[in-house]
């Protein structure tokens, strides 16, 4: 099992959407089993892989209450493709484990705890806001592998600067021993006939570019075809629009090439 | 592409005053691009995500975890990250130096310690130049 998320403190960039259809690519087409961890109280994955309200606000019980995967994990309308959700209560559960000792490994001790339930899965995703808060920093440093995601906007190299400036020090903090475990920057919004675009990509490319070495080859383009995915609550259909099909199936080799996937 | 970059020059602009803390770098030095850093940069760059490629999380865990922890090891020390090539001389101080080291040369101070007449003709060179 694999566990992963994606990351970066500018909100709206792509990540819940992204981790979506990575997963649902994963699952639908490849054979494998996901497991989706929604860490972000506006639960907008939630939201695509659920309709019960009643099944929502279940993520908070792994920090409060720290009860076992098989309690809290439900079903979707994906065969193969599971999810705890989360609901609004998850905005107070950082101010109640934020007196609890060892606050920050809550996750990577649930993971622990839980590894014999998880090894069903190829992959846990979790979902996080825009933010370095309490619940985050437990993802990010509980997981394998964090992938970055910015579109093609001034603030979102501005959101990933901070969120490296924001997160390296608490890594280094929590175990001096860990290492970096950021590992790619994906390109989401891309449109090569704007100018704009092509600066932003000579200038990303550059090797001047911080964060060059991390960059995947594929870039997402920007198409009405993966913004509709949240309205069909299902994976691109690959005959309709196989240039944004194609390039996530691309993103996933570039993955599984790190090691990632 | 070639041309201005947007975000090239807003970034370098702002990633420059960043950085004054941490380097020797005066305002206005800007990159050299005939300077060989920038081939080394690249070169550097083409190993580094080539080694990201290769990188195996379960073996050779070492040699990866040398490369994946220099950005972790460069943010969580107290200094901030490196700049790493991006700090190069304008060709105005290039052409400068040399031509200081050709007039040395030119009077006979090849073989000997020239650091004092050196210090003293670049810092009226530099000063001429409004460098310094």
């Amino acid at each position: 099992m694999k566990s992963l998320t994606i990351g970066n403190n500018k909100g709206g960039v792509g990540k819940t959407l992204t981790g979506f259809l990575i997963m649902a690519t994963l699952v639908k087409d490849m054979g494998k089993k996901v497991l989706v961890v929604d860490n972000d109280a506006q639960h907008n994955m939630s939201n695509i892989l659920t309709d019960n309200e009643e099944k929502k606000g279940k993520t908070e019980l792994i920090y409060e209450q720290s009860l076992a995967a098989g309690e809290l994990i439900c079903k979707t309308h994906i065969e193969n493709l599971d999810i705890i959700p989360s609901g609004i209560c998850l905005t107070a559960t950082e101010l109640a484990v934020n007196t609890m000792a060892g606050r920050e490994l809550i996750m990577k001790n649930w993971l622990y705890d839980n590894a014999e339930a998880l090894s069903a899965y190829d992959y846990v995703f979790f979902d996080c806001n825009p933010s370095m808060n309490l619940l985050n920093i437990n993802v990010y440093h509980a997981v394998d592998s964090i992938v970055l995601i910015t579109d093609v906007d001034m603030d979102g190299l501005y959101g990933i600067e901070m969120f490296m400036e924001l997160y390296y020090p608490i890594r280094s903090r929590l175990d001096r021993s860990a290492g970096d475990n950021i590992k790619g920057l994906i390109v989401n919004k891309y449109d090569e006939v704007t100018k704009m675009s092509k600066e932003f990509n000579e200038h990303v490319r550059h090797p001047e570019f911080a964060h060059s070495d991390l960059l995947f080859d594929t870039m997402i383009h920007d198409a009405v075809a993966i913004s509709e995915t949240k309205l069909t609550r299902n994976n691109i259909d690959a005959k309709k629009n196989p240039r944004a099909y194609g390039e996530i199936v691309a993103l996933i080799e570039e993955m599984k090439e790190r090691g990632i996937l | 592409m070639s041309g201005p970059n947007r975000f090239s020059d807003r970034l370098k602009i702002d990633r420059m005053k960043a950085y004054t803390q941490d380097t020797t770098v005066a305002e206005g030095i800007v990159q050299n691009e005939a300077h060989p850093s920038e081939t080394l940069a690249e070169e550097q760059h083409v190993d580094k995500k080539d080694k990201l490629r290769k990188a195996d999380p379960k073996g050779s865990a070492s040699e990866n975890k040398n490369v994946a922890n220099e950005r972790i090891m460069a943010y969580a020390s107290s200094k901030q990250r490196k700049v790493a090539n991006s700090v190069t001389l304008s060709s105005d101080v290039v052409t400068a130096i040399n031509q200081i080291v050709s007039q040395l040369k030119e009077q006979g101070f090849e073989n000997t310690n020239k650091s004092t007449v050196m210090d003293e003709l670049l810092r009226e060179k530099l000063t001429d130049l409004g460098l310094i």
